[in-house]
């Protein structure tokens, strides 16, 4: 490249552009109907060229898509493999859909039994409604400061290797545990109920939005960061400052997003004692009674439309509010 | 001919611009002047159909153009870091290639090769399987024209494309973009925030002010003068 424009004249300037539009005005394009393919100016070493590089670019492709097919196929293979291993028989299910049919239509979705069945049980699952949002709620709100910790403390950009990568490790091994052990943990520390419910949905929320906040604060803007640390603010001056601001409405959109699945998480708990409607769903289905099983399924579904819409509403509250800041 | 006639953007009760007429030759290049605000973007995305505009026409020889006929590059580039420099030039004709294409990334020989040909037509011989996050701010821009003209558009529209270059990177794009319109044949319009820039290859000014058309002539009648009026209060 060069850089001698500065120094050109006038006629310099009108020579170059007149040359150039006279020696182009024969190859400009025209345009009949369906588009032609331009007639590169480049002489026989730039088709050359075009043509090695051309040939270059077939080469990676090929190796690439030979590269992508394996991984499928051996994705495949693991898979297929997998579902032989647990027995997973489309035949055998094709040939029982009778069962299912029966189960669905006569029982759990007959009208008139499932509405005897929600004024029976209408009090009871109520209340249990209302324990699983409870639940959710208090899980929630204590495993979340825990999970900003964490989450901070385990972004490779905020903190140094002998620090992210244990918190890590620690969010994944709090992740591989399911709720229900927890659920049954928490219940040999706090007795059946409720509380081993929360205690093992804050667990969850840790684990789960710990690390999401780690891979959203690995993702902030680097720039606003180093402006603020460079008038000397410490580790958590520029945190508070310049990282958590960018991050804020993610963490937000998370944490709703989380309570809504906590909301659903919660409602299985009580097949374990941990309180919510997972128990009188669990007795139901333990007594073959499949019309009390959907009657506690249809209060779940009122519970989590109930806590989306709600989130919803904070959402657009939020957006609003923000709308409202820019001015 | 490429002509537009009293174009007019409103946002609300404020008019962005209004009374915009002017024509472009093919294999031309035009460059378009203004202050901060004075509408060079909304114009600009009023010709590429991005914005929608409250009053006037957009014609090319009298007839209505199609959403392929106009291409935009993007002042900060808008390339896909993680796609190498040819994938995202053939994103340029997805219009013309069909979907399941664009969705196994098989993309037909002749598209590839025309792909790398606008590559070597910006000076980016041998980077076609590069990743865009690795290239420079000019190599990113050079990239975006070749997109574009991958697009085969008539009208090739550039939103101050090298406002984050340095002076001698921003002359070598420039000069790569008008290279490639007069061969091609497309009509080029670019704004620019540094008129001078483009001293050696405008065949044309346009300034806008305040959303109107202030100048509007031949490269060859404008003086250093003229373009300051236009960014005069």
């Amino acid at each position: 490249m060069t850089d001698s424009a500065d120094e050109r004249t006038d006629a310099d300037r009108a020579e170059s552009r007149g040359a150039a539009t006279a020696a182009n005005a024969s190859e400009a394009k025209s345009r009949p109907g369906p588009r032609s393919k331009p007639t590169p100016d480049r002489g026989s070493d730039g088709d050359a060229a075009v043509g090695e590089e051309f040939d270059r670019v077939q080469a990676h492709l090929r190796r690439r898509l030979a590269i992508r097919i394996g991984a499928f196929a051996v994705a495949l293979a693991l898979v297929t493999g997998a579902a032989r291993w647990i027995g997973l028989d489309v035949a055998y299910l094709y040939a029982h859909r009778e069962n299912l049919r029966a189960v669905l239509l006569e029982e759990m979705l007959a009208p008139a039994e499932l509405w005897a069945q929600l004024q029976a049980d209408g009090p009871s699952l109520a209340t249990a409604t209302v324990e699983t949002l409870a639940i959710a709620t208090v899980g929630t709100a204590v495993g979340l400061p825990i999970a900003i910790c964490l989450g901070i403390l385990g972004a490779s950009n905020v903190t140094p290797r002998l620090v992210h990568a244990p918190v890590r490790l620690l969010l994944g091994g709090v992740r591989a545990v399911p709720s229900m052990v927890y659920a049954l943990l928490f219940v040999v520390l706090a007795g059946l109920g409720p509380v081993a419910g929360a205690l093992a949905i804050a667990m969850g929320t840790v684990g789960d939005l710990g690390r999401l906040f780690a891979d959203e604060m690995e993702e902030i803007d680097r720039a606003p960061v180093e402006a603020v640390a460079s008038s000397g603010a410490g580790l958590l001056a520029t945190t508070t400052a310049a990282r958590l601001p960018q991050v804020t409405t993610a963490y937000v959109a998370w944490t709703l997003f989380y309570l809504e699945i906590n909301a659903r998480k919660s409602s299985v708990l009580g097949i374990v004692g941990a309180g919510g409607i997972g128990y009188p769903l669990f007795m139901s289905f333990n007594a073959r009674n499949y019309t009390g099983v959907m009657a506690a399924v249809v209060a779940i579904l009122v519970l989590v439309v109930s806590v989306e819409l709600v989130a919803n509403r904070l959402r657009d509250a939020l957006d609003a509010e923000r709308r409202a800041d820019r001015g | 001919m490429f002509t537009v006639t009293d174009l007019e953007k409103r946002y609300g009760d404020e008019t962005a611009i209004t009374d915009v007429s002017f024509s472009l030759e093919p294999g031309s290049l035009a460059v378009l002047v203004g202050r901060s605000g004075a509408g060079k973007t909304t114009l600009l995305r009023c010709l590429n159909d991005l914005e929608q505009s409250d009053g006037g026409s957009i014609r090319f020889d009298g007839e209505p153009l199609d959403a392929t006929d106009v291409a935009l590059v993007f002042q900060a580039g808008a390339l896909l870091d993680g796609k190498s420099a040819l994938e995202n030039v053939l994103d340029g004709g997805l219009a013309r290639e069909p979907l399941w294409r664009e969705l196994v990334g098989w993309h037909a020989p002749a598209e590839k090769r025309a792909a790398i040909e606008r590559l070597h037509a910006v000076d980016l011989d041998g980077y076609a399987t590069r990743r865009v996050g690795d290239l420079s701010g000019g190599e990113r821009q050079r990239v975006g024209v070749a997109r574009a003209l991958h697009q085969e558009p008539r009208v090739l529209l550039a939103d101050e494309p090298v406002a984050s270059l340095d002076p001698a990177t921003a002359r070598h794009v420039l000069d790569r973009l008008a290279a490639v319109v007069r061969r091609e044949g497309v009509i080029g319009l670019v704004s620019l925030h540094q008129p001078r820039l483009a001293d050696a290859v405008a065949d044309r000014f346009l300034g806008l002010a305040e959303g109107r058309l202030t100048l509007d002539a031949p490269a060859d009648d404008v003086d250093p003068d003229r373009i300051a009026e236009v960014y005069r209060d």
